[in-house]
Parts: structure tokens; sequence; C-alpha cells
């Protein structure tokens, strides 16, 4: 469809497949114009990225190999190992230099919440919604594969793909449990840091599934809340005190992003931390919503800011024992 | 009380896990395995993975729950002998010269190495030995049993099997584009 006309933004959003409640939502968030350039950015296909992982070969060598082959590489973001596909002669998750585990497909957003918690060499880490381990094998690179990761997974097909990719990646710190993460408290541990890269109804990745403008309703958005607060909940229990937590999502809808942080924010005594991160600050308003102001402090990439995959992220920090 | 599925490996297993290995690539090998415990995971076969010991303290203290996986799956354990699979053959890929280096990627797919895809070995091999198989730019491939001895070569033809390749098995890192797991 030419995209060339000017639509009306819900003429738009019908037109490109959008449930109608959606495009009311993006615009309570966005404004009309900024929802026309979001829903029309999710028509064109994301760059290829991938980050290189110094556990199994040097950046430059990696770099080096792929090049040889015609892979054309850009650096795209503050940190060393995110690379961006600008050409490529082969399919870039087939190559041997892949098989070798040297680098693994993942968007170039997903960079942010491990580097943001900072995991240290021998930290104790959880990763508690860990499959496939894109961020699980990010966490273990920056550790040196030094200290220890726990990643939970609750879904056996997935914990195969965990396992899979973290043996490819050369990960070695992390130890992988089949479970349900509300259930961390049976570990009798305390976490120094961890990431919660909660289950989510997807409205920051229409752009990698447009199935998605159709598939989830205000119910399943409502019942993501509740299910994401309660995995939060737990987390932050097992977390030591003063330990730091990350909270992402790659849904865009404030019910599972802000308004999840404002629940903890009543219930438990966590502070907010800034991050470093280009993007929008998190909504303080929604609705008949009137949220904590600092609440600003967590962040939200759009796709069409960000040439990359929706997220919200938020950084927590518990102050109770 | 239930038999763990997920245990450390007895004294008799670490024995058989060692034994092979050295037996198979010489004992410089056994560096590689140096700062690591091997844990079994009970099933059809005993899959044995190799876990740093920090980590190896700490799931022997959280008892109650059991990994699903831990550290880097090495091999299996079937009717008391240990075969090294992908992830363990990398791991000491760099110990040992047992290894040859080919000019095709087709054992990544599961089929053989014939005589005329080898480019070099480092070391004589005879016939039943396993050997690492390196590919282009000195990239990991995954590991064989050689089917004839480094001696036949020269006076084998073309199209001879060196090495058979396996789509069933984690034997060569293809495993993971095939949905292994
Ligand atoms: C957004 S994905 C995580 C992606 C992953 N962090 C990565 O970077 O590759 C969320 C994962 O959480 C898992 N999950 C859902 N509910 C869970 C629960 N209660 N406990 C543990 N894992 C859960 C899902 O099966 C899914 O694999």
């Amino acid at each position: 469809m030419s995209l060339q006309k000017e639509y009306d933004v819900f003429e738009l959003g019908s037109k490109l497949g959008y449930l109608p409640y959606m495009i009311d939502r993006f615009i309570e968030m966005l404004g009309e114009c900024e929802t026309k350039e979001l829903i029309k950015f999710n028509e064109t296909t994301l760059p290829q990225s991938i980050r290189l992982n110094s556990l199994r070969n040097s950046f430059e060598n990696s770099e080096r190999l792929l090049k040889k082959k015609g892979i054309q590489l850009e650096k795209n973001t503050e940190f060393p190992e995110s690379r961006t596909i600008t050409k490529s002669p082969h399919p870039i998750g087939a190559t041997p230099e892949y098989l070798n585990g040297f680098y693994i497909l993942q968007g170039k957003n997903s960079i942010y919440p491990p580097r943001i918690l900072d995991p240290q060499e021998g930290e104790l880490i959880g990763d508690f919604a860990a499959a496939p381990g894109g961020k699980t094998s990010h966490l273990a690179q920056l550790m040196n594969n030094k200290g220890i990761i726990i990643g939970l997974e609750i879904s056996a097909n997935r914990c195969r793909s965990l396992k899979s990719n973290l043996s490819r990646m050369g990960v070695e710190n992390t130890a992988v449990f089949k479970m349900d993460a509300r259930n961390a408290k049976d570990f009798n541990l305390q976490f120094d840091k961890i990431l919660l890269d909660a289950p989510c109804s997807g409205s920051g990745i229409i752009i990698n599934d447009p199935t998605r403008k159709k598939s989830k309703s205000l119910k399943d958005i409502l019942h993501y809340h509740d299910y994401q607060v309660s995995l939060l909940t737990t987390a932050l229990n097992v977390l030591k005190t003063n330990g730091e937590l990350v909270y992402c999502t790659c849904s865009l809808e404030p019910e599972e992003n802000e308004l999840v942080i404002s629940d903890i924010l009543k219930k438990v005594d966590v502070k907010l931390s800034e991050i470093e991160v280009k993007g929008k600050p998190g909504i303080t308003k929604f609705l008949d919503m009137d949220l904590e102001k600092n609440l600003t402090k967590t962040r939200r990439l759009y796709p069409h800011e960000t040439n990359g995959e929706g997220f919200f992220i938020a950084k927590l920090v518990k102050n109770y024992e | 009380m239930n038999k763990p599925t997920f245990r450390i490996r007895t004294k008799e297993e670490n024995k058989l896990i060692m034994d092979t290995m050295e037996a198979d690539f010489g004992s410089n090998v056994l560096v590689a395995f140096k700062e690591y415990d091997f844990w079994i995971k009970e099933g059809k076969v005993k899959e044995v993975f190799t876990v740093p010991k920090e980590s190896s303290d700490l799931i022997t203290k959280i008892s109650i729950l059991e990994p699903y996986s831990a550290g880097i799956p090495i091999g299996s354990i079937l009717s008391n002998s240990f075969h090294l699979e992908i992830e363990g053959a990398y791991m000491i890929s760099n110990y040992t010269s047992k290894k040859i280096t080919v000019k095709t990627v087709q054992f990544l797919y599961g089929k053989p190495i014939f005589k005329e895809n080898i480019t070099k070995y480092e070391e004589d091999f005879d016939k039943n030995d396993q050997i690492i198989v390196i590919g282009e730019n000195k990239l990991f491939y995954g590991v064989g049993r050689a089917e004839i001895s480094s001696r036949e070569l020269s006076s084998l033809e073309e199209n001879t099997i060196v090495i058979k390749g396996s789509r069933k098995k984690p034997l060569d890192v293809g495993w993971y584009l095939r949905g292994g797991s």
C-alpha cells in the first residue's frame, strides 16, 4: 500500500490493520502526528544488527572475518559490541562465524538492558525471563564469564533454545532453571542484580511481528500488567538491599510499563534511578491517570525515533531488607 | 526420595571422562577442565556439563532446585563410554594437535569429509581416532571419527570418506542450525 496519500490517522491505522483501540492509545501517548510516524515506520524493515561476542573472539577478529566475507558492518551505538549490518551477501544467521558464536543476531535496542544493569565479574545475577538468551549471553560477556548468572525460564521449549544459544556463545557462568520466576524465593539466595525482561504484549515490535496489530486486546494488556507486577514483586524480594534491578519490556503500553513501576513504588521501598539512554522519558499522564513525576526517569524507546525495536526500560534500587 | 536428575559426577564418571579425553587427544587437553567440575544430567543418555567451580559450589548449595542446564554441555555418557560433543571439542581444540583442516563446509551439513577436502593434518591419525575438524580461517567445525588412517591418505582414491558426517548427533556446529539442542 502506498503511504504517500495523507490519510487521517484512524483511517491509516485501519488500512494498516490495527485494532482501533491501539491507535487511540498511541495518540494518547504520542499525539496524532507522531502516531502516524510510528505506524508508517512499522511498515518498514529494521536493519539487521548483531552483537559481537568477546567470549569467543575479539571484536577486531570477528569484524575482520565478516568483512572478508563481504559483510559490511557499522558501529552504531555507544557500545563497542554492537554493529548494524549494512550489506550482506550471506544469510547472517548461518555463517560458520555465527555457528562459532562470534556474534548473535539481536535487535539494536536490546543492547541497553544488560548494559544498564552493568553486571560485574564475581556478582550473583538473576535473569528472570531468560530465553532465548540474547540478554543472558550479553550479561555473561560483560562479566567475562566470571561470577554467576541464574537464568529462569518457564517454558521447556524455550529452555532448549536458551541452552543451545548459551553453548554456542560459550557462556560458562550460567545455570538455567526451568521454573516460574515467581517461585524464586525457593533459591534462598539474595541476588546482587536482577534483569527482568518481562513477558509482554509486544506492541513495540509490530515492525517484526505485524500480527500484533490485531492479536491482543486491552484485557490481555491488563492481564500482562498483573503478571508483570507479580514477577517484579518476587524479583525485588530476592534482591539484596541496595541491589539493582532493570525492568524492561518490548511493549509500548503504559499498563505494562510505567503503571507496573508505579504499583511497585506504592507497595515497596524502592527508588528509581536515572538511566542514560536516549529516548523519551516515561509517561506520567495517561488517560485519566496521573502518575508519579519521577517515572520520567524511565525510558521509552520508540521504533520510529531509534530505528530499532520498541522498548521500555526502568532501573530500580531496593531500599528495604 | 527421588534421585536427582542433575547431579555432580561420581568419581568413576570423572575418571571415565578424563581418561577418554586423554586417550583420544593427549594429556594436554585436561588443562582445559582444570577450573571446572563435571555435572551429569540423567536421561536416556547421561549428558555431561562442565561447570566453573564457583557455579558448581552454588548449585550444590541450592540443592532443593535442580538446574535444567549449567555451564557448557561437553558430551554424553552412554553404555559406560564417554562421547565428546561439539562444545567439549571446542574447549580442547587449542590443546591438541589431533586436528585436520578442511576446505569444505559440507561437514557442517552433516556430510562426510572426503580425502580431497583435507588441506592439512597436524599429527598422524589411525583408523577410529577422534579428530577435531577445523575449517577455513581456522574456524572450529566439530569433531569426528577417522574411517582410515593418515598413512593411507596418499594411496587412496578421491571420494574416499575420511570422516563420516552425522546429521543426528551434536558433533559439528551446524547442529545449531539443524535445530539441535
Ligand atoms: C521477553 S522474553 C525474554 C527474552 C530474553 N530476555 C532475551 O533477551 O533473549 C520473556 C520470556 O519470559 C518467559 N516467561 C514467561 N513467564 C515466566 C515466568 N513466570 N517465569 C519465568 N519465565 C517466564 C517466556 O517464556 C519468555 O521466554
